[in-house]
């Protein structure tokens, strides 16, 4: 009796591939012979090099690969006996590692590069704050503050004066109206530490001034109170513009929309005043809708980024300038307040600096004193010329006079179009045949 | 040398047209080559898409079976493609067999029988969700298309770069 045997793929009469549905007899074998295989638990058979070719075309697709070891009927597992040596197993892991720190390699040098770009801006800003700054508070103070070595700045100016270029930019746009572009560019340094206190290992602290003088203001103050007298001084100049061109006070139309005109120069100033002079004061539409439309041309923001970053250099003019005027205006030097521009002393940078505060403060007394220090600003700056003041003043009183000579332009444009007229011209070298004349008497 | 894809396809052609007839409802219009087969669906009995007729077109390479052939329904001025859930206007089917559920136990007829079934066990005719964002943004060949068969009534593509 023969031994029951579990039948295997060779034991069939008639194979069929379920791959490429050929067909095979026992008895009529191909030459050479194919390889056949049966991998699941169902009755499906295949070539081995179809089944092998679709595990490794499903392997390829990742939402494939789910399915490529099953079978498709029953759902069995195939099972593959291939070579794979420690060998191959390490060189797979090493692919694998590599691809993961090519990964990372891509990562990183987009970061750099973002990185560069990142730093070459923050470069560029921070090299025009301390110009800026220079500007502002007077070389003898950068000197004292800041000196042209960055390696000797304190760390706050690494974070204040980026800021200045933007600020001054943004305080010129209609986002940030009630912003401070004087914040960054004013608020941190009566307080910080001159470089050669620092060196002598001493904090502003040690520089704190029991009286602070009354004038010129702290500039903390300033700082506190400059939104506040722009929005009077704004609110004013909406008054008189108003009450010069006769138009009725509107509340100020919400701009509606932005148009990017590069390349296009046309100002919207002569617009504006077509609106504003518009029958009886109500704004024609057109009109209206233009004073809506904040046309952004190239011209307009070479104008805005270049008028804001002058500003410091117009600043410092300004106040040297009054300070000029000043010698001969006793008032105004009341309100400028200079001191005799010397070289300042070195004193400050003494360790031997005579220590006013207490050595053991509690925390809240020490809360205090850096809060004095905010406020009032430490001695040096207290003693020293107030540059930055008459700055200050000297910039006010430009953006003053601009705005009135802007006003001027405006009023002088309406009466040039209120006041226009066609002028008449004889029919001289027309054909007086063609013209239906009045008989002479 | 035929291969694997051509003799399949022939073997496959052969039932079609003399062995085993295709079941009622479907008939091949046109297998010129191995290439692009043309069949008419037609859903009997009782089905939203009664007396409708439609076109659905098979395109083949070589990587058939291994790979699923790509298949829509013919949109041209004869013809539209049904008003089906999983269906776009332009004739792009959204079924896991035609992708990764593909495997080679299937057949070309297999795949006409699936969308006939599909046809006739609609509920309601209704387009697929963002047909007109998928419609403007479709490549060519709907397999290029990676469609989420996540579930059984709105089918979200996204094209594969």
């Amino acid at each position: 009796m023969p031994i029951q045997r579990v039948p295997t793929v060779t034991d069939l009469r008639v194979k069929l591939c379920y791959i490429c549905r050929e067909e095979e007899h026992y008895d009529n074998p191909p030459d050479p012979p194919r390889l056949w295989t049966h991998a699941c638990r169902c009755t499906l058979v295949a070539h081995e090099s179809c089944l092998l070719r679709w595990i490794r075309t499903a392997q390829q697709d990742p939402d494939r690969a789910r399915n490529a070891l099953k079978c498709p009927q029953c759902g069995d597992s195939y099972e593959l006996i291939s070579k794979n040596p420690p060998t191959l197993r390490l060189l797979d892991a090493w692919n694998r590692t590599l691809s993961r720190v090519g990964k990372i390699v891509t990562v990183s040098f987009v970061g750099t590069v973002i990185l560069c770009f990142g730093s070459g801006v923050y470069f560029i800003c921070t090299s025009y704050g301390a110009f800026a700054l220079r500007e502002f508070i007077g070389q003898e103070m950068f000197d004292a503050l800041l000196t042209d070595d960055p390696k000797s700045w304190p760390w706050h100016a690494f974070l204040n004066l980026p800021f200045i270029p933007l600020s001054l930019i943004v305080s010129r746009t209609a986002l940030w109206n009630n912003g401070s572009p004087l914040i960054p560019l004013l608020l941190a340094w009566p307080s910080s530490t001159p470089v050669a206190t620092a060196r002598a290992g001493l904090s502003s602290l040690a520089l704190l001034t029991e009286r602070p003088p009354r004038w010129p203001p702290s500039p903390t103050l300033v700082c506190v109170l400059f939104p506040l007298v722009r929005a009077l001084y704004k609110s004013g100049m909406a008054r008189l513009t108003h009450w010069l061109m006769r138009t009725r006070e509107a509340p100020a139309a919400p701009v509606r929309a932005y148009e990017w005109a590069m390349g296009e120069d046309q100002p919207g100033f002569r617009i504006q005043v077509n609106a504003q002079v518009a029958d009886d004061g109500a704004p024609a539409d057109a009109g209206a809708a233009a004073q809506r439309t904040i046309r952004i041309t190239g011209a307009s923001v070479g104008r805005l980024i270049g008028g804001a970053l002058v500003m410091p250099t117009i600043a410092r003019v300004m106040g040297q300038l009054l300070l000029r005027v000043s010698r001969g205006l006793p008032l105004l030097r009341l309100i400028l307040a200079p001191k005799p521009q010397k070289t300042l002393p070195r004193w400050w940078g003494n360790a031997a600096l005579p220590v006013v505060i207490p050595e053991d403060r509690s925390l809240f007394q020490n809360a205090g004193l850096v809060l004095r220090l905010l406020l009032n600003g430490n001695k040096v700056w207290i003693e020293s010329d107030p540059v930055w003041w008459r700055n200050a003043v000297g910039l006010g009183v430009f953006l003053v006079v601009k705005d009135f000579v802007k006003l001027a332009h405006i009023r002088l444009a309406k009466q040039e179009l209120e006041s226009r007229h066609v002028k008449n011209k004889s029919f001289a070298g027309v054909d007086l045949e063609e013209l239906d004349l009045i008989p002479p008497l | 040398m035929s291969t694997v894809y051509t003799r399949r396809l022939s073997k496959e052609l052969a039932e079609i047209q003399t062995e085993t007839k295709p079941p009622i409802g479907i008939r091949l219009l046109k297998a010129d080559d191995f290439e692009t087969w043309i069949f008419e669906i037609e859903v009997l009995g009782d089905s939203l898409y009664r007396g409708e007729r439609f076109g659905l077109k098979f395109r083949f390479d070589n990587s058939y079976p291994f790979s699923a052939p790509a298949v829509q329904f013919v949109v041209d001025s004869g013809m539209k493609a049904p008003v089906h859930p999983h269906v776009y206007t332009n004739g792009h089917i959204c079924a896991s067999i035609l992708g990764d559920d593909w495997s080679p136990t299937l057949s070309v007829m297999a795949v006409c029988i699936t969308i006939q079934s599909m046809l006739a066990s609609c509920k309601r005719k209704e387009l697929p969700e963002g047909n007109d964002t998928y419609v403007r943004t479709a490549p060519d060949n709907p397999k290029k298309t990676h469609f989420v068969y996540d579930d059984d009534t709105s089918p979200f593509p996204s094209n594969r770069v």
